[in-house]
């Protein structure tokens, strides 16, 4: 190759067999050298995938000869790879095995289909029982092979051949899990079997039974790691599929399930009553049949049993309790039978042992049996909770019957449950109850929900004093919530409601801090719920409780929610840091917690029973996380602006896209039709002006107003007064004249006169109009603009016959328009007087914090 | 969106059976014989099953029937015999739970797959007329004959903890003062809504959860059936001469009662009998009546597109489904069962039949993850830093190779020196005992030593 052969850039094909070619020179290790530096192959396999450099082909590759440099180059490569992998260097076998896991993700589909079955030979007898491979060869080989059927299980043609190599495959990995290698291998091994169950489940199928009782035994004994665990549960959890028929599922399922009660029955021994046990088993198998076989068809994995220690037996029940969960989220082929009832009636025996001696059994147990297992209790706990979820999300609405039952259980739980993280996993049931279950829920749920939430949320509502929230607190929330504040001052009790808490802060704060103060985690919790229960349940109006003490929940909510997004807030922004150390740990910011009060606020601003009297704080918090560039909680303040808007400004949508010309909008049909009332009725019954009345309620103020206008503006009294309408104009001035022209030329010159003082003197308030994005009076703007465009007294004839042309139909609707106003120019002027009444009204100050305030006395 | 089809029966008598047209050409797609359901009676389950109750009018044993047929092969119905003739039929969302009302006031609730029946009350005194599910489906309506409206919760309705007992409805009330001929519900959590009309000529519209009185609106016309647009913007109420009103639906209004005045609203006239039932779809709005036809609306312009004539019988109900439903191949297909006749308690602990997870994806479409790039780069790391087990093996036999290598090598090196050693003994005996010729034989044998490795 020439010194200067140069590239053109870094995209040209040719740099790639270059590239290809120095790697394997330079980088990749050889037969004759040592490997000195394990290192160098990571930069070969981010060389490789940066510049997919054993593609073989491009886009833009129309250079035969290049693609054939090319093609010999990845060949070479593929030569090298062979002769490490068959290396008597265990370094270097365990490099080319790496390195054809790696190639068998990036190279071309051709070259896969054509090899991967002599790769797969290759490093089939790296996984083969061979006494010289160290375990670091065959993990990675388990890993190399996993990449292979992952890309095979891509190619729809070549099941059956991936299903034939699989199968061989099988027993040897099975061979793995049985004998006694380190962990490490077990996980390639397992992670391997839950590829090929993915892709070619079938190939399992004539190891069923051993693969069950190789996993099996794995989870029984007590030799794994959590992590590792929990991948034998997926494994066993995905085994049926292999069979895809009914009742291997039901028959794992009951296997499952029977195994963990019988453990349970060790474990819980003297913590609860015999009963319980017995009938936990009598649901599972019915009376006339006979036990199913144990899990993993050994018996003497229950004998073993005996001899082990409490920490292990609950380990394999948390961990079989994750693989029915997992049962019950997969997909699976065909319908199956959920049985319900054991697993809700498991899911109950665990969550009610809380570690206290049951009565009758007291000499059973001694001191250290219950520490031991109370130690192990909260995660026991943990992953009820988390099958409970599972069968919520797996039984979708089938779950009705018991739903009432679930509500239960967790009202009972709820009430003796203060471990944080089992709290959390409560509320996370919640969330998923309300949203699956919708309002009924809500009405079963609802008190219950926020009375935790506010025991939850209590060190947020009480954080004053630490900083200057105390102060902000005092004066930025609206005047009600000082109000009510300060009358319930005069009785000190603190029996519940956050508003006596509140209260008797402000009078001994250093009480709260000896409280249970709550981790950000669960606060975020409880706030998520709260958010679910309002967006489920907004509706529920504050009169809607049966009882007495349910009553004011909304309200209550509402002003909790301000408080804390206050108080959360106030502090300035915290960062959204993301810890460098320690990425498994999860763990909840300060800034989540802002995140989420300020979800729950927007929550309850958006499904509210009255308009907000805190809006406007509200409106102040989101508009500050605005400025926060970059985070989470400035992307989220702005959508939460977006939705506002609608409640800040109510207002009817323009009924008619001006820059439009056909209209296919159903609700805009209507409305071509419906405005006619406008002009020939009271006001009170029109439907176009209600939303006008909550902000102009009285008439007197709107005629004084109207004479004002006329005053001011010296307001024709003729029909063409429309012409002078500045959005009339916007829409189409050059049909407006027209339309002038042909209705009553006589008056042209008048009216161009009188339109065009009306648009120099009232042109601040035009102005205006638009700057406000065209405020509560715009619908009638509109409605007068469309019912003039197109004709409020459309008759019958006249909408069958749809082939009149646009500009045809307009000149014959003006006129109707017109005849129509002429008859009741009143009306027309008051709304028209009023328009522009609001506008002067406004004049000079701004218009937003005028519709908070005037709200709530308007009510 | 895709080409929809218009599902019509009567309840002339069983042979007028069920009739399909293409919404938007008026082809005649499909007739399914033997049907005849009263008004209410007739739905479409996830748009595969069609379901519809059956009044045997003229001598019949033991009331009606409710009757199923799956659209992809209509020719095997599977008829269900209820404890007594069953009116109004509703469905949830999912297509899970089927409820019935009877003319003896009593109402029940199946769960389609299965065929439980998961409770069985007495709603009402008089018949019921129709009954409706909320958006969530966790609420039911039931409408009655004397206009009492009641709403129940479905969660305390099908608690199997109180199986036997008697249910309380969230609440009721008779402000009807006629038979209530149509319930709908609007979507939106915020504002859900129940809307009512009677035969006493008024729609009503309530909070779907206090049941508070929100408006009253006065029709000049008994009212038979009602609509909503699905912008939820526009209001139909169909009465029983024939015309339809079209109103805005303002719930948003604290107005409690008006009469709708004539000029407020849109008045379509089209049909010259009784309004049965109205829909929306994507072509318009669809109205059913007694004259024996459907009629196709535009609804911008509010004219009949097209007049669908069912020469059986006066049209009752109709559904719209899409077209795909009847030829489309479902990856799972919705199962129904029959419908049982009496409640078991026993059965209601039986375990769920159910499909896990069905998703909209084939099975295909499972995607797996490489492993081997992560596994390097984490290998690589236990490598340089010794810490695991299996690493330090590694390194340990590499060494050992290496050694063995080494040991190969010397013992090499060794066999080579000692060869060359005893060549050079041999040279020197060479030299020593024949001199004369040595100078020249040695360079001979160095040449040949040389050449030779």
């Amino acid at each position: 190759m020439a010194v200067f052969d140069n590239f053109i850039n870094m995209y040209d094909i040719k740099l790639k067999p270059r590239l290809l070619r120095t790697l394997i020179k330079e980088h990749v290790p050889d037969e004759k050298h040592p490997f000195r530096n394990p290192s160098e192959l990571s930069k070969v396999v981010s060389m490789i995938k940066t510049h997919k450099l054993l593609g073989e082909s491009s886009m833009e590759a129309t250079d035969k000869k290049q693609v054939e440099i090319w093609t010999s180059t990845v060949d070479a490569w593929v030569e090298r790879l062979f002769s490490l992998v068959s290396s008597s260097m265990p370094d270097k076998r365990w490099a080319g095995i790496c390195l054809l896991g790696v190639t068998c993700q990036e190279c071309s589909d051709e070259r896969f289909l054509a090899s991967y079955s002599v790769w797969f030979h290759k490093l089939l007898s790296h996984i083969q029982q061979s006494p010289g491979d160290c375990h670091f060869v065959k993990v990675a080989s388990c890993a190399s092979m996993s990449d292979l059927f992952t890309r095979l299980g891509g190619f729809s043609n070549v099941k059956k051949e991936g299903t034939s190599h699989a199968g061989k495959l099988i027993q040897y990995l099975l061979q793995l899990l049985t004998d006694d290698y380190s962990e490490a291998v077990w996980e390639g091994a397992v992670c391997l079997l839950l590829t090929i169950m993915t892709f070619f489940p079938s190939s399992i199928h004539r190891h069923y039974d051993s693969a069950e009782a190789a996993i099996a035994s794995k989870i029984i004994s007590r030799r794994s790691s959590v992590h590792m665990l929990k991948k034998f549960s997926h494994c066993l959890a995905l085994l049926p599929k292999s069979r895809g028929d009914e009742d291997s599922w039901s028959l794992m399922m009951q296997k499952i399930l029977l195994t963990i009660n019988v453990h349970l029955n060790d474990a819980f021994q003297g913590l609860e009553d015999e009963t319980r046990c017995r009938e936990a088993v009598r649901l599972l198998v019915a009376p006339a049949k006979s036990h199913p076989p144990p899990l993993g068809g050994q018996n003497e994995a229950s004998e073993k049993l005996k001899k082990r220690s409490e920490q292990s037996v609950i380990s394999s029940i948390s961990t079989l309790m994750l693989c029915c969960s997992t049962m019950l989220t997969n997909s699976y082929p065909v319908q199956v039978n959920v049985p319900v009832r054991p697993l809700l009636a498991l899911i109950e025996r665990v969550l009610m042992v809380d570690g206290s001696l049951s009565q009758s059994l007291l000499p059973l147990m001694t001191s250290m049996q219950q520490e031991l297992i109370c130690s192990q209790l909260p995660s026991l706990h943990l992953h009820s909770l988390e099958l409970l979820l599972s069968i919520i999300k797996g039984l979708r609405s089938q779950l009705l019957p018991y739903a009432a039952d679930i509500v239960r259980l967790i009202k009972v739980y709820l009430k003796g449950c203060t471990l944080p993280e089992l709290r959390i996993q409560v509320y996370l049931v919640i969330k998923v109850l309300l949203i699956s279950k919708g309002l009924g829920m809500v009405v079963y749920f609802a008190q219950e929900v926020i009375d935790n939430a506010i025991i939850d949320l209590d060190s947020l509502i009480h954080d004053i004093g630490n900083n200057a929230s105390s102060d902000a607190y005092r004066k930025a929330p609206s005047e009600s919530l000082l109000k009510s504040s300060r009358r319930k001052r005069k009785h000190g009790n603190r029996s519940g409601s956050f508003e006596e808490h509140n209260d008797s802060v402000n009078m001994e704060p250093e009480v709260f801090k000896k409280g249970r103060t709550s981790s950000t985690s669960l606060k975020i919790a409880a706030l998520e719920a709260i958010e679910c229960l309002l967006s489920v349940g907004g509706s529920l109006r504050s009169e809607s409780s049966q009882a007495g003490n349910q009553k004011f929940w909304r309200s209550k909510i509402d002003n909790l929610l301000m408080i804390v997004a206050t108080n959360a807030c106030d502090g300035g922004w915290a960062k959204e840091e993301k810890s460098v150390f320690g990425p498994n740990e999860k763990t909840s910011s300060y800034a989540d917690l802002q995140l989420a009060s300020l979800r729950a606020l927007l929550a309850a601003l958006l499904s509210p029973v009255v308009r907000p009297t805190y809006l406007s704080q509200a409106l102040d918090l989101f508009r500050r996380g605005r400025q926060e560039t970059g985070t989470k909680l400035a992307e989220f303040c702005v959508h939460a602006l977006l939705a506002l808007e609608v409640l800040i400004h109510p207002r009817y949508l323009p009924l008619v896209d001006p820059s439009q010309t056909s209209i296919n909008c159903i609700s805009a049909g209507l409305n071509f039709k419906l405005p006619e009332n406008k002009y020939s009725h009271d006001k009170k019954q029109n439907p176009f002006l209600v939303n006008d009345e909550s902000w102009n309620q009285d008439g007197d103020e709107t005629d004084y107003l109207l004479t004002n206008v006329e005053k001011n503006v010296n307001y024709p009294e003729n029909p063409n007064e429309t012409s002078g309408d500045p959005e009339v104009e916007n829409i189409d001035p050059t049909v407006g004249s027209s339309g002038i022209k042909d209705s009553e030329e006589q008056e042209q010159q008048p009216a161009m006169a009188a339109s065009d003082h009306f648009v120099m003197g009232d042109n601040k308030d035009a102005v205006m109009v638009d700057a406000q994005l065209s405020m509560e009076n715009s619908p009638q703007e509109n409605a007068i603009c469309h019912s003039v465009n197109v004709g409020p007294g459309r008759t019958e004839e006249e909408s069958a016959n749809s082939e009149i042309t646009p500009g045809k139909d307009f000149r014959v609707d003006k006129d109707d328009g017109l005849a129509a106003r002429s008859e009741n120019p009143i009306i027309f002027d008051s709304m028209k007087g009023k328009g522009s009444a609001l506008e002067l009204d406004d004049e000079g100050m701004d218009s937003f914090p005028d519709i908070i305030d005037a709200e709530p006395d308007s009510d | 969106m895709g080409r929809e089809a218009l599902v019509v029966c009567s309840d002339k008598s069983m042979g007028a059976g069920i009739t399909v047209w293409d919404i938007d050409t008026g082809d005649h797609l499909l007739h399914i014989p033997t049907c005849a359901s009263p008004p209410h009676g007739f739905l479409c389950l996830r748009n595969q099953v069609l379901v519809a109750s059956q009044i045997h009018k003229h001598g019949s044993v033991g009331g009606g029937a409710i009757s199923s047929w799956h659209l992809r092969k209509p020719q095997a119905p599977l008829r269900s015999y209820p404890i007594e003739a069953i009116g109004p039929i509703a469905c949830t969302e999912d297509g899970v739970y089927l409820a019935g009302g009877a003319p003896s006031g009593n109402a029940y609730i199946w769960e389609v797959t299965g065929g439980r029946l998961l409770k069985n009350w007495s709603v009402h005194k008089k018949s019921i007329n129709c009954m409706e599910f909320s958006d969530d489906s966790s609420l039911l309506i039931c409408g009655s004959d004397d206009g009492m409206i009641s709403i129940w919760s479905m969660i305390s309705l099908l608690d199997i903890a109180d199986f036997g007992n008697l249910p309380a409805p969230l609440c009721s009330s008779s402000e009807h003062s006629s038979a209530i001929t149509g319930l709908l519900t609007t979507s939106g959590s915020l504002s859900s809504v129940l809307v009512s009309c009677s035969l006493d000529g008024t729609c009503k519209i309530w909070d779907l959860v206090t049941g508070t009185l929100l408006q009253n609106r006065v029709f000049p016309q008994s009212l038979t059936a009602i609509a909503v647009d699905g912008e939820e913007q526009l209001l139909l109420s169909g009465s029983a001469d024939g015309t339809i009103f079209v109103n805005l639906l303002n719930i948003g209004l604290s107005k409690v009662s008006y009469t709708v005045l004539q000029d407020q609203q849109l008045v379509l006239n089209g049909h010259n009998g009784l309004i049965t039932a109205m829909t929306f779809c994507n072509a318009g709005l669809v109205s059913a009546s007694e004259d024996c036809s459907a009629c196709l609306w535009d609804v911008v312009n509010w004219v009949i597109i097209r007049r669908f004539s069912h020469q059986k019988g006066p049209i009752t109900n109709l559904v719209v489904i899409p077209q795909t439903s009847l030829v489309k191949q479902y990856n799972r297909i919705f199962h129904v069962s029959l419908l049982e006749k009496y409640p078991h308690p026993s059965n209601l602990w039986k375990e769920i039949n159910t499909p896990l997870s069905p998703s909209s994806f084939e099975d295909d479409h499972v995607t797996g993850e490489f492993r081997s790039t992560a596994l390097l780069n984490q290998q690589i790391l236990d490598l340089e830093h010794g810490r695991t087990e299996a690493a330090i093996q590694m390194k340990l036999e590499t060494s050992m190779e290496n050694r063995l290598w080494a040991t190969r090598m010397t013992k090499h090196v060794m066999e080579i020196n000692k060869h060359l050693q005893t060549r050079l003994l041999d040279l020197m005996q060479c030299r020593l005992l024949r001199p004369d010729s040595a100078s020249t034989q040695m360079s001979k044998k160095l040449k040949v030593e040389y050449s030779s490795p």
